[in-house]
Formats: C-alpha cells, sequence, structure tokens
C-alpha cells in the first residue's frame, strides 16, 4: 500500500489528536512528574498532630520551664523554652533523646578497661547482682568506706540519695562534678559563718562589676542568665543602662558585649578587687557598717596575738601603684573603675572563671568584701541564700557500719574547709596514689570526669587504680568506656527529675521535671537503681532507703516544703530573677505535685542575712578565725584575712613552657556531661575548628614572634601533655598567652563529635586550692613549636 | 521601609536583630535547623559546603589587644523587598523562589528547583545553601523530623523561609477560627529561643508593631543598604563601628 503525503499528515494528526484526546499524555505527565518528586531516598517523616508538653528541663542546674513539640504524642520534634527562651543545650534535647550514642542494655565489659569492643549486654538483674554482691563483700570485710560516687547532678535530690546509701554502706566518699559556684560555701563559712551559697539581685542593679564571671558564656543558669543580661542593656523610661565593667585576661563574648573590658594578667583579678576597695577605704566611700565587722580594723586572734586587720592591709599592700604592678592595670584607671564602682547606688561584683570552675578561697573572699563594701547585705543586692525546705533524709538506725573519714582525710590531706567543697582532686590524687585505703567500687552518675575534668591524665591513673567502676549513664562517654559496668540511665523527657535551680539569682527555686515520653531502651532511673541495690544489700542500707522508687523518694521531698509553709508557685519567670514578697498558694504535698507536675516552679525569697549569719557577733567579718581554729600554722597576718595569693605556673625543666596556655568556655559549646549535639556542632566556628584540627588563640605578636601565620599548624607542649593544632591569629588575647576552646576532642560518642579537635583538659594544670581542697585552673606553661 | 510600596496585603513580615543584646549562644540556630530538619554532616566546618539556614558571621573591630572587640551577627535570609523582585527571584529560570506578594516571604518550593545555583550567585548575603549531598540522619535520629517541613534533596537549594509553615498553621487555625487569616500573628523558631529577646518578628507594615518601631530606631541598618535590596531583616546596634561594617556586606 502506497502511503502518500496527504494520507501521511492525516494519520500523524489523527494519532496526535487521538493520543490528546486518551488519557495517556496526561497520565504520563502526571506519573513523571510524580515520579520526579519522589525522592524514596529522602526521609519523608511521618505526618500526625503537632501538640505541645511542658517540662522542666535538666540539663543544666539552671531548671528552665520548656515545651516540647510531640506528633501524635511519639514522636518529639522541637524544644522551645517559656518566657526566658532557651539555651543551646535545651534547644538541643530532642538530639539527645534520639543520639545514636545512647546506651540501650546494662553492658559489662568483658576485656581490659577501656576497650569498648569489650562490652557485652547483661540483664538489669545480672548487673545489680554483680554490684550487689560486692557491695555484700565489702561490707563483710567492714570496707564499706571503700564505696565512692561521682555525681554529676548537685542540684537534685538525687545528690542527697547518694550520700544516704554511701553513709549507710559506711562511706562519705561523694563527690560532685565541679562547678564556678564550689568554693561558696567555704567562704560563706568564713565570713558568714554560715553553710550556704550566694545569691545575687542581677535584675535590679545599675553597676555589675564582673571579675571573670562569663556571664555570657556559661556562668549559671544560661537562658535566664542571658534574659537578665539583656535586661542590662535596654534603655527604659526610668531605667538607665546597667554599666558592665568585666575584668578578664581574655576578650570573650562576656567581655565583649560589656562597657568596659579591663584586661588583666592571668589569674590577677583579686588583686584588681582589693585595689578598688583601697580606694574605696582611703576616701571613705564605703557603707560605714563594716566597720562593725569584726576584722576590718586590726584584731585580736583566738591565742591574744595581734593581727592585722582588713583595712590596713588594703591600704598598705594595695595601693593603686602596686596593683599596677600585679595586674597590668593603670593605677590611674583602678581609680576610676573604684570611683565607678563607688558612686552607683546599686553596683554589685560578681566573680568567676572562664574555664567554668571555681576560683580559690582567698579570690572569692576578696570579691565578697567588695560587696560588703557597698553594703549590699543591707541593700538587697547581695544575699545568702535559702535552703529549699525539702524533706530531710531519715537518721540511719542500727548503724553497724563504722564510718570512715573520708579518703582525702585518711590520705593526710589538710583541707581546713574541705567539709564545705567536695574535694575531688585530693580524692583522686589519694586514689592515683594509692594512698589512705583502696577506692573498690566507684559509682559515677551521668558524670564524665574522664573528658570533663582537668588534668584528665591523672583522672585516668585514679580510675586505673580502682576496684570496680560502675557508670550510671545514658551515653557511651570517655568515662563509660572506661567502666566496668554501664547502667543506661533514661534522658530528660524519659524520667521525673527534681532541681533546684538558678544558682546566681537571690531566690531558692525547686521544680520538677516530668517525662513527656515512654523511654526508649531498658534503662532505669539512677534514683531507681540507687533503691534497687539498697533493696538487694539489705539490712542497714535497705531501712536506710525506704522508698519504693525515685517517683515516692520526690514525693518525700516535696511533702518538706509543702509541710514548711514558705514560699510560692509561679509560672511567671520574672519573678523568680527580681525579689519580692511571697504568699503561699499551694497545699498539700499531693496539691503541690500536681502542681509543679505541670511546670510550674516553687520559689521563695531570700532570707534576711542576719537570720542566717552564724559569727559569734552576728555580723560578717573579714577576719577568717575558723581557719585559725582550724589549727593551721598561720603566721602572715594576711593569710587570715580575704587577700591576692599568686599563683605559680610550672615552666617544665629549664622553663621551655615560657608561655601561658588558657582555657576557655563558650556559650555555644557544651563542656560538660553532655556532648555538643549534632546541630551545635553546625555552629562551630571555622576559626575554632578546621576538619579535624582545633585551632588555639595567640595574639598577632606572639605569631610575629614565634613565626606562625593564620591557620598554620602547630605542636601545643604543656607539662600535662602535647597536642597537634592549628594557629587562630586574634588579638583576643595578650602576648604570650595562647587560649584553647574546651569542649572539643572526645574520644568516645560517634562520628559527629568523636577526634575532632583536643580535649584542653587533658593539657592543663590544676593548682590545689589549700583551704577548700578544690581544683583551681588559671593558667599552665606552654610552648607552641612547628609542626 | 519598604523597597515594595504595591504589597497585595497588609502584610510585610520582618525580623529585627538587636547585636547589643546577642550573645552569640547560637540557640536561634539550633532551633532553626530543628525546627526546619536541616540535615548535618560529620564535618561541618567547611562553611562554604554546609547547610545553615541560620549563620553566623564574626565582626571585629580590627584594634589590638586590649583595644580588640567583637560581635557576632546571626544571618537569616532577608527575604529582600527590592520591587518586583529579589535578586534570587529575579534569576530563578524555573520560578522555584518566590516571593509571596500578600507576606513579602521568599519561600523555595524545592521540588522546582533544578540546582542551577543561580539563586545563589545572585543573593548578596550568602543565605542560600546547596544539598551537595543527600541528606541522612543517623538512625534513629528521623524520628525527628518534623512532618511539617518537607526533607529536601541533594541538588536543590535551601534556606530560611520565615518558618512559613508555622505561618501556614496560623492561618488554618485563624480560619478554623473564622478570623481573618491575614491578620494573624505567629513567631519563628529563632525567635521563640532566643534567651536575650533579640530577634522581634512580625509586621513591618503594621506602626504599632515592636519590629516596625525598632526598623525606624536611630540604632537599625541592614547589610549592604547600597544594593537597594531592601532586606526586611533589620539589625540593631549601639557601636559605630559594627554599623559601618554592614557597608562592607557579609
Amino acid at each position: 500500500m502506497k502511503v502518500g503525503r496527504r494520507a501521511f499528515i492525516g494519520f500523524v494528526a489523527g494519532a496526535v489528536g487521538g493520543t490528546l484526546l486518551s488519557p495517556l499524555p496526561w497520565k504520563l505527565a502526571d506519573d513523571i512528574a510524580i515520579w520526579t518528586q519522589n525522592w524514596s531516598w529522602r526521609p519523608s517523616p511521618e505526618r500526625g498532630h503537632r501538640a505541645a508538653k511542658k517540662t522542666i528541663c535538666t540539663l543544666c542546674g539552671g531548671g528552665c520551664p520548656i515545651e516540647v513539640d510531640f506528633i501524635d504524642g511519639k514522636r518529639a520534634v522541637y524544644a522551645r523554652g517559656g518566657d526566658w527562651g532557651i539555651c543551646s543545650l535545651g534547644a538541643s534535647a530532642v538530639q539527645y533523646l534520639y543520639a545514636p550514642y545512647r546506651v540501650q542494655t546494662p553492658l559489662k565489659q568483658t576485656k581490659k578497661r577501656g576497650d569498648i569492643s569489650g562490652f557485652k549486654p547483661i540483664t538489669w538483674n545480672e548487673a545489680l547482682s554483680e554490684i550487689t554482691q560486692k557491695i555484700t563483700k565489702l561490707l563483710g570485710e567492714r570496707k564499706g568506706h571503700s564505696v565512692a560516687c561521682i555525681t554529676g547532678q548537685k542540684y537534685s535530690s538525687i545528690f542527697d540519695l547518694w550520700k544516704q546509701f554511701l553513709r549507710a554502706c559506711g562511706s562519705k566518699n561523694v563527690f560532685s562534678m565541679p562547678d564556678s559556684f564550689d568554693c561558696q560555701r567555704a567562704v560563706s563559712r568564713a565570713i558568714f559563718g554560715a553553710d550556704v551559697t550566694f545569691g545575687f539581685n542581677l535584675a535590679d542593679v545599675t553597676c555589675v562589676l564582673s571579675f571573670g564571671a562569663e556571664w555570657a558564656d556559661g556562668w549559671g543558669p544560661r537562658a535566664p542568665m542571658a534574659k537578665v543580661a539583656s535586661g542590662w542593656f535596654s534603655e527604659n523610661p526610668g531605667k538607665p543602662v546597667t554599666e558592665v565593667i568585666h575584668v578578664s585576661s581574655r576578650l570573650s563574648m562576656s567581655a565583649a558585649k560589656a562597657s568596659e573590658w579591663v584586661a588583666v594578667k592571668p589569674g590577677t583579678e583579686a588583686a584588681l578587687a582589693l585595689g578598688i576597695a583601697h580606694v574605696m577605704i582611703k576616701e571613705n566611700r564605703f557603707d560605714p557598717i563594716v566597720r562593725e565587722y569584726a576584722g576590718f580594723e586590726d584584731w585580736t586572734d583566738l591565742s591574744g596575738k595581734e593581727r592585722r586587720g582588713f583595712k590596713d592591709l588594703v591600704l598598705k599592700d594595695y595601693t593603686p601603684e602596686k596593683v599596677e604592678k600585679i595586674t597590668g592595670v593603670e593605677a590611674q584607671k583602678i581609680v576610676e573603675i573604684a570611683h565607678s564602682f563607688a558612686k552607683h547606688p546599686k553596683a554589685v561584683a560578681i566573680w568567676g572563671q572562664g574555664t567554668g570552675g571555681p576560683r580559690s578561697f582567698y579570690d572569692e573572699s576578696v570579691f565578697v568584701t567588695l560587696n560588703l563594701l557597698k553594703g549590699n547585705l543591707e541593700k538587697g543586692l547581695f544575699h545568702l541564700k535559702g535552703n529549699v525546705p525539702v524533706a530531710p533524709l531519715p537518721a540511719i538506725e542500727d548503724e553497724v557500719v563504722e564510718t570512715a573519714p573520708r579518703l582525702e582525710v585518711a590520705a593526710d590531706w589538710k583541707i581546713p574547709f574541705g567539709e564545705y567543697s567536695y574535694p575531688l582532686y585530693p580524692f583522686l590524687d589519694a586514689v592515683a596514689s594509692q594512698k589512705g585505703y583502696p577506692i573498690e567500687l566507684l559509682f559515677v552518675q551521668e558524670a564524665n570526669p574522664v573528658y570533663c575534668l582537668p588534668e584528665s591524665g591523672l583522672v585516668k591513673e585514679a580510675f586505673s587504680k580502682i576496684g570496680m567502676v560502675v557508670d550510671v549513664t545514658s551515653f557511651m562517654d570517655e568515662t563509660a568506656v572506661n567502666a566496668d559496668i554501664i547502667l543506661p540511665a533514661p534522658v530528660m523527657l524519659e524520667r521525673w527529675d527534681d532541681v533546684y535551680g538558678l544558682p546566681v539569682f537571690a531566690q531558692s527555686m525547686y521544680a520538677l521535671s516530668r517525662p513527656l515520653i515512654n523511654a526508649k531502651y531498658d534503662v532505669r532511673h539512677p534514683g531507681d537503681v540507687i533503691l534497687n541495690i539498697a533493696v538487694k544489700v539489705g539490712g542497714t542500707v535497705k531501712t536506710a532507703l525506704p522508698w519504693r522508687n525515685y517517683t515516692d523518694y520526690l514525693k518525700f521531698r516535696i511533702k518538706g516544703i509543702a509541710d514548711s509553709g514558705r514560699g510560692a508557685i509561679t509560672n511567671r519567670m520574672d519573678e523568680l530573677v527580681s525579689v519580692s514578697t511571697v504568699k503561699k498558694n499551694f497545699g498539700d504535698m499531693e496539691s503541690l505535685w500536681r502542681e509543679l507536675s505541670k511546670g510550674k516552679i516553687w520559689f521563695d525569697v531570700p532570707p534576711s542575712a542576719y537570720e542566717i549569719i552564724g559569727t559569734d557577733n552576728g555580723k560578717p567579718q573579714f577576719s577568717i578565725t575558723a581557719l585559725g581554729e582550724a589549727e593551721m600554722k598561720i603566721e602572715k597576718d594576711e593569710l587570715l584575712l580575704p587577700h591576692y595569693e599568686p599563683f605559680v605556673v610550672s615552666k617544665g625543666s629549664g622553663g621551655e613552657h615560657s608561655l601561658l596556655l588558657m582555657a576557655y568556655n563558650c556559650g555555644f559549646i557544651s563542656t560538660g556531661y553532655l556532648p555538643n549535639s549534632y546541630l551545635m556542632m553546625k555552629n562551630i566556628w571555622d576559626f575554632q575548628l578546621k576538619g579535624d584540627d582545633i585551632f588555639v588563640e595567640i595574639n598577632p605578636a606572639t605569631a610575629s614572634k614565634l613565626g606562625f601565620r593564620e591557620g598554620d599548624m602547630a605542636v601545643l607542649k604543656t607539662v600535662k601533655g602535647e597536642a597537634r593544632v592549628r594557629v587562630h591569629v586574634v588579638p583576643s588575647v595578650p602576648k604570650g598567652v595562647i587560649g584553647i576552646p574546651k569542649g572539643f576532642g572526645h574520644g568516645a560518642y560517634d562520628v559527629f563529635v568523636k577526634d575532632k579537635g583536643t580535649n584542653a583538659n587533658r593539657m592543663v594544670e590544676i593548682h590545689v586550692d589549700p583551704v577548700t581542697g578544690l581544683g583551681i585552673e588559671v593558667v599552665t606553661g606552654a610552648k607552641l613549636v612547628r609542626a | 521601609m519598604s523597597g515594595h510600596e504595591e504589597h497585595k496585603g497588609g502584610v510585610r513580615y520582618g525580623m529585627v536583630i538587636d547585636l547589643d543584646k546577642c550573645t552569640g549562644c547560637m540557640a536561634c540556630a539550633i532551633a532553626c535547623h530543628q525546627e526546619n530538619n536541616v540535615s548535618f554532616r560529620t564535618d561541618e566546618t567547611d562553611k562554604t559546603r554546609n547547610i545553615a539556614w541560620m549563620r553566623f558571621y564574626l565582626l571585629e573591630n580590627g584594634k589590638d589587644y586590649p583595644e580588640y572587640s567583637f560581635a557576632y551577627l546571626p544571618r537569616p535570609c532577608f527575604h529582600c523587598d527590592a520591587p518586583h523582585h529579589a535578586p534570587c527571584t529575579f534569576v530563578c529560570p524555573v520560578n522555584a523562589t518566590q516571593r509571596d506578594e500578600r507576606t513579602g516571604i521568599v519561600n523555595m518550593i524545592y521540588p522546582r528547583c533544578i540546582g542551577c545555583r543561580y539563586c545563589m550567585v545572585a543573593c548578596p548575603y550568602h543565605a542560600r545553601s546547596f544539598n551537595w549531598w543527600d541528606p541522612k540522619w543517623p538512625s534513629p535520629m528521623e524520628e525527628m523530623l518534623n512532618p511539617e517541613v518537607s526533607t529536601r534533596m541533594r541538588g536543590v537549594i535551601e534556606k530560611c523561609t520565615f518558618c512559613h509553615h508555622r505561618l501556614n498553621r496560623a492561618r488554618d487555625k485563624a480560619r478554623i477560627a473564622g478570623e481573618d487569616p491575614d491578620k494573624v500573628e505567629y513567631t519563628p523558631a529563632c525567635v521563640e529561643a532566643c534567651p536575650t529577646g533579640a530577634i522581634v518578628f512580625g509586621n513591618l507594615l503594621d506602626p504599632e508593631s515592636e519590629v516596625a518601631k525598632l526598623a525606624k530606631s536611630s540604632r537599625a541598618f541592614t547589610i549592604s543598604a547600597k544594593l537597594e535590596t531592601y532586606p526586611k531583616v533589620y539589625y540593631l546596634s549601639s557601636k559605630p563601628w559594627v554599623r559601618k561594617l554592614a557597608d562592607k556586606g557579609l
């Protein structure tokens, strides 16, 4: 058949028309559109109803209200804050819930300690039985004192539960991980004769003089502190901007945000404070009430010896000219700061350490005296914090096991105020050097001392001398890797907890964190672990811990608050940071429990300081007589007064480590029990971490002298270790100082954080404070050489 | 305030970020990336390749110790309000990114994106990220993904949307309640996260709104104003050196 042109065109036209009239091309186009938009390899989250549930965040000591969004009540997808917003840790709460490095079942090390391949799953019964057998054996040998605990939750009732448990075993070896406020109880004991911490009315001040208190970098509860600080910089009718003077060696974010940054030589902040005190006393610009405080004028000690008073010490030893030589701050500048601090009607001195740890006893005493000179106790700006009236734990009856002294005491450490400070480093030193008595069983609860503690070499050595390490943790972190038995704990969102929140602020605060989702894995609350073991051990240990479960224990604690009739509950966060009056607005324990479970917070205003002060004359004192009573061989008068105590830096043999290494914290980096979350790692600056290389900060002058340029590889050496680093040339640190961020260099978790940079804690040196036994980290001798 | 005078609606969503208050805690970025299913990789330190809807920039005053100072500048998409088009929407050959003239929000339609990256080049603020890899979340982290925001695939561009899915939710809620959906207020994730209250969001056309008042503050400025892209994200700073750096771009 012959097909002509006309027929062909007709056929094509017919075919096109027919096809267009048929559904085929439209169906194909639709299918192609669907196919090209259907990326099966792309996660497509299951849809559902999104709704929020309230609880309290316990990821730090802040106790902030948060809401977590769930899909159909099953999947947590997002965490938001309340009035205070949220910090980077809280915003990461959901990531920690679903983190792949969570421990899912009890594990037992079957190989050498530290070998992660040696962990084998065991049942809870097997794990608890093994621990119980160990304790029972120790109790039978009258070695209950060789059980110890390091907890990461000092702002929670579980701290007291550990104390009760170990006390029933016959041990006093309960320690908590260090923070900026560890020294306060000892200082309070010395100056006020009271075992309390301090609080500030930071929401109502016109001047803040900060001695290394890195309020924008993790000092105090993060979100509330940020909220209060934003008020400092807001100009409102009738409220001028607060003058913030920040004293430190390194330009941190807190220093950059301050109205004025005063750069001092590392570790000399207390000397500057004394220079300021000198000007105030010399010019008679201080509250005259301090003249009534013992030790302000010359005084006589218990033995009848004449001692110098604080006034004489400050006027003679801390003139602006002398302080200039110590701090590097010009004398005229010291006078100007003193005038500024003195003229403000509402000026407070706050203090901290860029490394996040405590300062020395004498340093902190000096900063307290500045507040005394300003009359801040009377003005209601500086407070002795009241306790939270939770029910005290019952006395241990039928105490069959004799309680031995704490290990550092047995190891002959002389720490006058160790009773008030949980001296972890002397404990670790005694374990590592095998003094006193051996530690046969160490519980670590939701802490990561192997990574987090400065001088991590000492920690690892101590761990190697301990008979059995049991880690109660949610994550496979460095400490878990070095444990013998790992007991998985639920994370925040999966459990009941309580928190005594808001260190820094004057108000006492208590809140409950409730579970919002069923536990994802085979986990048990650390409190339930304690109670389970107590039941298995039996005897005194069991009767000392009479609660069926941790929730019962929390109810027992809350009954104390309900019965006290003190305080009030609120969901208004502003009430928690500004001092006001309170009126009880809750009923019995059950109703208080219900209200707290809904996310409300119990709080109370601070008591009058004079109700708490326990000194002989009922007033604060400059003379540290408690130190004298502790039978220290004190000849120098200044050792019985707040003063500046220089520290010695180890510079290695021949002084080769002539630079100073200064570790620092950042507000957006986690340095504690929790690692940086996945989305926190996304935010890390590329001048802090590049690939797996960490950057250290050096001043352009130092870089020029050593021949380094931006990004150069180098080897950082200290007396404690060495590491490969990159150089970031930036004038945030002075000449001769190397800045290194904390929070990197993990040796555990997963590929998202493991081996990213270097752990600064293994490079730094700790000075043990002779008064409190606390580990003080300031700077470490170092050198930087080309790699 | 706005370069676009013929708005179809009475709403022009915008943002003001107070750099005096911002402490660089980066909670805003975490909240943003959590809410919007922004993926992460094992190495996020190459900032030319990683994906960030809210990215931080470092501003320095150029002086030496101890006069040195710095500030952080959080940068979402600026949702430019230049007449007719934002720089990115103008160059998109497939209309994968458009500005909703009723709200002023510059959105992204991911399935339309052909990955040509013209918009990345056109954006003077580097607000757009390209998916060089398929997004993956280590198991079981897919459970935390937000179903209101689709995940993006290799080969497409993504950026801040002012959390417009939250706007859609608020509009739906208003419709159900019989209210005017064009008058709803909503809060993006970064704003509700900020603990210092440094980020304020709202309708720039409402003279009573806080965001409109702050945008007219003597401390207010926009980045690279000379480009006349009319960003709807304003910054506040009392420091002259910070304001001066704004002219130099990001």
